[in-house]
């Protein structure tokens, strides 16, 4: 009889996991939100989702290339980047920058998302717009590079100038709200002053330079330390040897 | 210049020579490991891989197996060359604006979207390193714990229901390195009598490997028999069959609710404690099954809490920086100047303890010997 009860038991704790499974299913039924930066080209003045990948793509000389960090509920229908078009031509964003032999002139849009999308609602970069110049054959990536500071993981692009610092479109639990009609105000890079040719890593050049002036007696310590214990490993080695 | 050392060391009390718990060991790689699955950063994963090499150097035994962590490095830098090969030289996905070279490129059509060749950058060359150096670090992490603390003595602590599982695994892992010794003198015996090499001098050669591990596998087999292992107490049908359906609805449940705490669903904490749960109730009830204590079990006292600990320390530091500042272990750009995190990188320091904090691996007795 005990035993019985016992495969009852058994038997009822299986169904409930089955049961579990079933009923949580269908709460769970909507797709998964990712939040990435969705990758666009512009196309007769509307932005286009790409169905290539960042590292696919060979954009054309004059074209205008876009990106946006959301978590779009639909990934059919991504968030698009906040920009007027109609203010926000290739010539508006290219006008300073001189076509040089050999090179192409790309036009990057990146708008960096909301306060929503950032981790811990911190306000991210503002959204900014800036002329890239690259070899004729350079993929979306490189002409990405151009102008940013970018960070890929096989072909799939994870963050632009560090942002978000960590992840690679990564699982979230809120899509990013839809955007208000009104387009944002897109920073031009490289329009004040006599900088043409970097374009927005001017300022992002020297922020970094002095970045690296505190960091490297931090790096020589590290190597330090492990050049101290090689050695000592070797003498460790060395002594045991002996000694055995 | 032995005698002296091996005196002061069994003053000290506690540190006298013995064998480590394995499970200390494996603890202690298990957090190096953690950590380096939260960082792609060179700076803190070569710092791990000093300090896994250093531990190794200063504790390993003269067992077969404590050569093994050259073994795991050998292939951790086979890694790094395969995620170069493949993601710098043939990948033009990955390729940044500093062109190191030029490959000839293989023409393909466009519609396979692959291309071969072209310029290799250093973008792509210091990303596939970086990867490929996370996962070399892990190897080495593991190649650690298998020269410190040996696998075939963590198979002793297998719960009593998988008691079988683990002694079948014990043997095969004995019988390995007899297995290659036969080969290799079936081999040479061929070569005497003038056979070549190739497919058919492998069936050859299979033959008579076959047959001797055969043989010994039955010798073995009736030496085990005479001698009482295998034996199961007393237990009913009924038992046996709720063991079974125990760890397996507990391995399903296990199964689920880790899909589900991967994928970030709902229902996969509650599943996955309920399915440990039933997985322990039937490892415990069959555990019961074989009635047999164990022969001299390895203690777990204070330096096997400190080495765990050690362990454990490296894993929260990495933990800790990976929550509150993301940026210093992942870098902005793969060219950037890897940015130092200094708590996380103190916190593997910490990794270097079991260096002194484990007792010395005790000196086998021909050493003693010469020693003497």
């Amino acid at each position: 009889m005990a035993r019985k009860a016992f495969f009852a038991a058994l038997l009822a704790t299986l169904f409930t996991i089955c049961g579990g499974l079933v009923a949580t299913s269908p709460a769970e039924a909507r797709a998964d939100i990712y939040r990435y930066w969705t990758y666009f080209q512009v196309t007769d003045g509307e932005f286009v989702t790409s169905t290539k990948g960042v590292g696919a793509t060979v954009p054309a000389d004059g074209s205008i290339e876009a990106y946006r960090f959301a978590a779009p509920a639909d990934f059919t229908k991504p968030n698009l980047p906040r920009a007027d078009l109609g203010e926000l031509t290739f010539d508006t964003i290219c006008e300073h920058v001189d076509a040089a032999d050999g090179k192409k002139r790309v036009a990057v849009i990146i708008d960096y998302g909301v306060p929503e999308d950032a981790e811990g609602g911190a306000e991210p970069p503002a959204p900014t717009a800036a002329c890239a110049q690259a070899d004729e054959k350079a993929t979306g990536l490189q002409v990405l590079s151009a102008v940013a500071k970018t960070r890929a993981e096989e072909g799939l692009l994870c963050a632009i100038e560090g942002y978000p610092a960590a992840g690679c479109s990564v699982l979230v639990e809120q899509a990013t709200p839809a955007d208000p009609a009104d387009p944002v105000e897109f920073e031009l890079a490289g329009h004040e002053g006599d900088h043409h040719e970097d374009g927005g890593a001017s300022t992002d050049a020297s922020a970094e330079e002095s970045d690296e002036g505190s960091n490297v007696p931090l790096l020589a310590a590290i190597g330090a330390v492990v050049l101290a214990i090689i050695v000592g490993g070797v003498l460790l080695s060395r002594r045991n040897k002996t000694a055995a | 210049m032995g005698a002296p050392r091996v005196k002061r060391l069994r003053i000290r009390g506690t540190y006298y020579p013995r064998v480590l718990h394995p499970g200390a060991w494996w603890l202690w790689a298990l957090g190096l490991a953690a950590a380096a699955t939260r960082t792609t950063n060179p700076v803190p994963l070569v710092l791990i891989i000093a300090v896994t090499w250093f531990v190794v150097t200063a504790r390993r035994g003269d067992t077969p197996w404590a050569s093994s962590y050259g073994l795991f490095f050998r292939l951790a830098l086979i890694v790094i060359a395969i995620h170069v090969f493949f993601q710098a030289l043939l990948s033009s996905q990955a390729q940044g604006l500093a062109v190191l070279f030029t490959l000839p490129e293989i023409p393909l059509p466009d519609s396979t979207g692959i291309k071969l060749g072209g310029a290799v950058t250093l973008e792509a060359v210091l990303t596939a390193v970086y990867y490929g150096l996370q996962l070399a670090t892990i190897f080495c992490c593991i190649g650690a714990a298998n020269a410190l603390g040996s696998a075939r003595r963590l198979l002793r602590y297998v719960p009593g229901a998988l008691y079988e599982i683990g002694i079948a695994c014990v043997i095969a892992l004995t019988f390995a390195p007899q297995l290659a010794a036969d080969a290799a003198r079936v081999r040479s015996a061929g070569r005497l009598r003038g056979s070549r090499r190739g497919l058919r001098a492998f069936g050859r050669l299979a033959m008579p490997i076959l047959e001797g591990s055969l043989e010994r596998s039955v010798d073995l087999a009736a030496a085990m028999d005479s001698r009482g292992y295998g034996r199961t107490t007393g237990e009913s049908a009924a038992a046996r069959r709720t063991t079974a359906a125990l760890v397996l609805i507990g391995a399903f449940g296990l199964m689920v609710g880790v899909y589900g705490l991967l994928t970030a669903h709902s229902f996969g904490t509650p599943l996955l404690l309920a399915g440990a749960a039933l997985g322990v109730a039937g490892l415990w009830l069959g555990g019961r099954r074989t009635g047999r204590t164990r022969y001299r079990p390895d203690p777990w006292a204070l330096p096997e809490v400190l080495v765990a600990g050690s362990g454990v320390l490296v894993a929260a530091a990495m933990f800790w920086t990976a929550d509150h500042s993301p940026a210093l272990l992942t870098l902005a750009s793969p060219t950037d100047v890897p940015p130092v995190p200094v708590l996380a990188c103190v916190g593997i320091l910490a990794g270097l303890l079991p260096a002194v904090l484990a007792p010395p691996y005790p000196v086998s007795s021909a050493a003693f010997e010469v020693a003497a």
